[in-house]
């Protein structure tokens, strides 16, 4: 406790050089949280949002399909979508859409455009899905079976809701077929990948165009909350693969995500690693100097009666007392820049400089996880405690006669 | 006076300090007997490099001897392990060094409680009266909570008397304790010493290259090349 004190006193005594010495601590503490948080932030963003928007918690399909997604998607279809959704009832509480997606060429008359066709139960997919609709058409249909374009696409046709457009798009029997559609609505969402190809037209449609009665390409759950997918796979596979099917779960879907954020998190700890160690060198260094300063003050205080662990004890105590002014200072300002982007970190400016068609939303979200800070802290505090450890124990052992000769 | 000698509290027998070895050997205390009493306020004198400091570092237990014997009130010092040793040292030893040696983050007061502190036997109540007491002692009452930097070099000593008597202990050993005060100052610090030898009986050991000083001590042991050369008693004036 006394040696505490003291200790107190010889950091404020020297307090330029301890601000000196937690700098450091701090910056490698911060800039811990900073990388985690981000890290976390391109997991919310590109795969959180793949989810509300697009993908779901998960999906089952035929078996076969995910192999012939990109090229030949209407080979492996679900022939009975009402079939798999009944068998799926008792999986979670989640809530099921049936969802028939086909490529197709859509047009104004004059030009023409490749997308993405999705058929849909309206009332149900746009609750589920964030989805928002721009601007919509409220007057009268005339008859037309509706469609929701993408704002994107909308913008590349120059059509506004009320506006009719084609589409012809391949049946699943190889043969053409093309149907005239009312735009109802204009789509954005913060996913390019939606907002400049898809356009969705109810599930009746797109099975009436494809010629594709009953069947659906998937069938896509959302649940109240993600984590409960992941084990689905394991309760379900037997059931599934009895009926020819086969499930994915946003997890498995969002694998390569996670990947290059695996590797993107040893990256990070490598850099936070080296961070450490500078701020450990500091440590050690701070901890010598005062231990050469104060040389002729150990020797009176083993004169005194201070045992060897004590000088160890009040060493170790002052680079402590920097450590944790710097790690927690470090959280701090980590958390606190965390906070300030968790309102949203737009990348929306570069990519549309860079042309870049990501994936993903162009706002990164950061998240604050109280483990993580205390994690960061904790390992400012312990390298600090590691680094003082050797040269204090070294000093200590300093026969008081030498001491006191210097 | 011509009271009855006192009783022998310190007892070196044939003690040899050496460093080195072989051709480089030095002995800085070199088969040295001598008896200090209770209650002596004896004096060490020599040219430099006689050993002075080595004889006191030895007494003092913070050094051991590579030859002989030391007796400290019937203990062996050589038989104690460095613990022990330093716990000795605690409770057994006031220590004055040459440049004060306070701690500079620590008050006047603070710093003559630390000796009580490093033991942590007594309350956090006791410890404050006693070191508060003992710098009314050496007349510092109204300084006790300024800082060592904010002290004269007299007034720091005075600290440091105060810090090694706070314990009460049977020795006081001071390394030219007055060789960085003027001459004034240091008949000042010597007379206190004088003053708390007598009240006390506590013993006092100091070395000195100043004649002055030396004419203060009731014995004198005079060293040259690591052994005693003279041992002169002294009348009190
Ligand atoms: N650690 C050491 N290593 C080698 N020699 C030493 C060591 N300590 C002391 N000596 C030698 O021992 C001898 C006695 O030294 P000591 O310090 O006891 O003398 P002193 O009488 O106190 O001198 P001074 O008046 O200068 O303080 C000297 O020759 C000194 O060089
Ligand atoms: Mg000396």
């Amino acid at each position: 406790m006394f040696l505490l004190r003291l200790a107190v006193k010889n950091v404020l005594r020297k307090s330029w050089r301890s601000l000196i010495t937690a700098t450091p601590v701090l910056v490698g503490v911060m800039m811990t949280i900073l990388g985690w948080g981000f890290i976390d932030g391109i997991d919310s963003a590109v795969i959180f949002g793949q989810i509300k928007s697009d993908s779901g918690h998960f999906r089952v399909m035929a078996e076969g399909y995910l192999e012939n997604e990109e090229q030949a998607e209407l080979d492996e279809l679900i022939d009975d979508s009402e079939a798999v959704v009944e068998l799926l009832r008792d999986a979670g509480e989640a809530r099921l859409h049936p969802r028939l997606t086909f490529t197709a060429e859509i047009s104004d008359g004059r030009n023409g455009l490749m997308a993405r066709g999705v058929g849909i139960e309206p009332e149900t997919y746009f609750e589920d899905f964030v989805l928002p609709i721009e601007s919509a058409f409220t007057g009268d249909a005339g008859g037309l079976q509706p469609m929701w374009l993408g704002a994107g696409l909308a913008g590349d046709f120059d059509v506004a809701p009320g506006d009719t457009l084609t589409v012809l798009a391949r049946t699943r029997y190889g043969s053409y077929n093309a149907n005239e559609y009312l735009v109802r609505g204009l789509i954005r969402s913060q996913n390019p990948a939606i907002d400049s190809v898809v356009f969705f037209i109810p599930l009746a449609d797109a099975r009436e165009l494809l010629d594709a009665d009953g069947a659906a390409s998937e069938v896509v759950g959302v649940m109240p909350r993600r984590a409960s997918a992941v084990d689905l796979p394991a309760r379900l596979a037997p059931r599934l693969a009895g009926a020819g099917l086969e499930i994915q779960t946003w997890r498995q879907r969002a694998e390569p995500i996670l990947r290059v954020n695996r590797i993107r998190r040893k990256i990070l700890g490598i850099i936070a690693g080296i961070i450490i160690l500078v701020a450990a060198t500091g440590i050690m260094n701070t901890v010598v100097m005062a231990a050469f300063e104060r040389i002729r003050e150990i020797g009176a205080l083993r004169a005194l009666g201070l045992q060897t662990e004590g000088v160890v004890v009040l060493f170790v105590a002052e680079a402590l007392i920097i450590g944790l002014v710097g790690a927690a200072a470090g959280c701090g300002l980590g958390a606190a820049l965390v906070h300030w982007f968790s309102g949203g970190l737009d990348f929306s400016a570069m990519s549309d400089a860079g042309g870049l068609a990501m994936s993903t939303s162009m706002v990164l979200y950061m998240e604050l996880d109280a483990a993580q800070i205390a994690t960061a802290f904790l390992i400012g505090v312990g390298m600090a405690l590691i680094a003082a450890l050797y040269p204090a124990i070294k000093f200590s052992r300093l026969p008081p006669v030498e001491a006191m000769r210097r | 006076m011509s009271e009855p000698r006192a009783k022998t509290q310190i007892e070196l027998r044939g003690v040899t300090r050496a460093y080195g070895e072989g051709d480089a050997l030095v002995r800085a205390l070199d088969d040295v007997d001598l008896e200090i009493r209770q209650g002596d306020f004896l004096a060490l004198a020599g040219p430099s490099g006689s050993g002075k400091t080595t004889l006191l570092n030895l007494v003092g237990s913070i050094d051991a001897p590579t030859g002989g014997r030391i007796l400290f009130e019937g203990t062996d010092l050589g038989a104690l392990t460095d613990r022990e040793r330093t716990r000795f040292r605690n409770q057994r030893i006031g220590f004055i060094f040459q440049d004060f040696n306070l701690i500079p983050v620590l008050s006047a007061r603070e710093n003559a409680e630390l000796p009580l502190q490093l033991l942590g036997e007594s309350s956090r109540a006791e410890r404050r009266r006693a070191s508060r007491e003992m710098l009314e002692e050496v007349g510092l009452g109204k300084l006790a909570h300024r800082l060592p930097r904010e002290l004269s070099g007299g007034q720091q000593q005075r600290v440091a008397i105060a810090r090694a008597l706070v314990k009460r202990p049977g020795v006081v050993l001071a390394d030219e304790p007055t060789a960085n005060l003027d001459s004034a100052t240091a008949q000042e610090i010597l007379d206190l010493m004088r003053s708390f030898n007598r009240s006390l009986g506590t013993t006092f050991v100091f070395s000195t290259h100043d004649p002055m000083v030396m004419d203060y001590a009731r014995r004198l042991v005079r060293l040259r090349d690591g052994k005693v050369a003279a041992i002169e008693e002294r009348e009190e004036e």
